[in-house]
């Protein structure tokens, strides 16, 4: 058996456990706490100033008793109750991916649309037309969040057929994908972090969509498009929207549509002024939880 | 995207050699995060670092994905370095196992003052200070 002991404590004393952990020969790592900063909007949190602590030990070749008996030391060492150690212990042969598997089952989204990762097997009745294949990374985008699932929601009713695209902040490129799917003429995936964009284009090689989709490590400042776009995609944080909205509408024809999310409550009132003053006309708000999901016409 | 941060996990991961057992195994699987995926980026990453051990900071998304920034080598490891041991005592017990000087102690807290949460030099130096009496280290003058 493995046993786990976690210790909650103050911050600063994470490094003196994780000392701890060296002069006992223990595997560690630690868990700084954090929480939402409350109106702060999409993203922002705060630490909490608290650490856990977590110890590994085997049962079987580490004397977990004496073990416990030095960390209590520490404890009383370093003024810190005894109440914030706890413990658990798991099997020798524990398969440590099945806690993640878990998380990343096949999703349904509206109506057809269905979002799987590559080792789970295909569904009943699947059209390989409106699956996407997302094997999880360093890339938001796995289809688990509110914002993706109101994307997807709102681009399926749309006629997609021979549209020329942009996916703004793209991540996995999982809304490109699907635009691809639904016979996109071709688009451009633009994302900021290089670590998601290799992501994007495995996962672009696991759904055969390579060729004619863009994929597209840069900066919205520096991006200018070389063609006008028919459609826009924009999964992203009110303030990105706010701050590069009349670039963004630059990059589209008149009459194209626009699908926007990542704005949470908080925002929506200002994304919808920001709507309204770069020449947006909004058809159709959805929402999910504190989530807002926005169709719109270029006017 | 609107990545909302869930969870941070910090770990301490030879350069190159992350794995899903112990402790990546547990301190990511518990988050969902792909382990798999983190190894071979941490591992890619890391691959020229020599022996070194790397502190890693392990960002974990709404939607399970992540990211992770690597840092400077651990308190412990400086401070073994320092004390000229080549590990820290593993025998439970209160047995001194080496000795750091007040200087080097200060010198390790400036290095590692960027990764700690230590407000002051004064705070970075007493966490230094703190490690070193965990790991069974005296400080002297």
């Amino acid at each position: 058996m493995l046993k786990r002991f976690n210790l909650t404590v103050p911050s600063e004393l994470e490094e003196p456990l994780l000392g701890l952990a060296d002069k006992l020969g223990l595997s560690a790592f630690s868990n700084p706490q954090i929480c939402d900063a409350v109106g702060k909007g999409e993203t922002d949190f705060v630490m909490t100033g608290e650490t856990i602590v977590s110890f590994i030990a085997s049962t079987v070749e580490q004397d977990t008793a004496a073990i416990e008996v030095e960390i209590i030391e520490w404890l009383n060492d370093f003024e810190q109750l005894p109440a914030c150690l706890s413990s658990e212990e798991y099997a020798d042969n524990q398969d440590w991916m099945l806690g993640f598997r878990e998380h990343f089952k096949p999703i349904c989204v509206g109506n057809s649309i269905i979002i799987r990762p590559p080792w789970a097997e295909p569904l009943p009745g699947e059209n390989e037309a409106t699956t996407i294949l997302i094997d999880p990374g360093m890339a938001f985008g796995t289809g688990t969040h509110e914002t993706t699932r109101l994307c997807l929601e709102l681009l399926e009713p749309l006629d997609l057929v021979g549209s020329y695209f942009l996916d703004i902040g793209a991540g996995s490129g999982i809304l490109a994908f699907y635009m691809m799917k639904r016979a996109a003429s071709g688009g451009i995936a633009i994302e900021i972090e290089g670590a998601a964009v290799e992501n994007m284009r495995k996962n672009a090689a696991l759904n055969g969509i390579s060729d004619r989709l863009h994929m597209l490590c840069a900066d919205l400042a520096s991006f200018v498009p070389a063609l006008p776009a028919e459609g826009l995609i924009a999964n992203i944080t009110s303030p990105v929207i706010i701050e590069y909205l009349p670039l963004m509408s630059q990059w589209v024809r008149q009459g194209s549509w626009g699908v926007f999310s990542g704005v949470n409550s908080t925002n929506a009132a200002a994304v919808k002024k920001a709507f309204v003053d770069n020449g947006w006309h909004l058809i159709k708000e959805i929402t999910d939880g504190d989530w807002h999901g926005f169709y719109l016409d270029r006017l | 995207m609107a990545k909302k941060l869930v969870a941070m996990v910090k770990l301490q991961i030879p350069a190159g050699k992350a794995n899903p057992a112990p402790p990546v195994g547990p301190a990511l699987g518990q988050h969902g995060v792909n382990i798999m995926d983190f190894c071979k980026n941490f591992n890619y990453r890391t691959q020229k670092e020599g022996d070194s051990i790397i502190p890693v900071e392990i960002s974990i998304f709404a939607d399970r994905s992540y990211t992770f920034i690597t840092k400077t080598p651990p308190v412990s490891f400086l401070l073994k370095k320092a004390a000229g041991i080549p590990k820290g005592n593993q025998t439970p017990g209160r047995t001194k196992v080496g000795v750091v000087t007040l200087a080097q102690v200060k010198e390790i807290a400036e290095k590692k003052m960027p990764d700690l949460t230590a407000a002051s030099i004064e705070a970075a130096i007493k966490v230094v200070k703190g490690t070193a009496r965990s790991m069974g280290m005296e400080v002297v003058e």
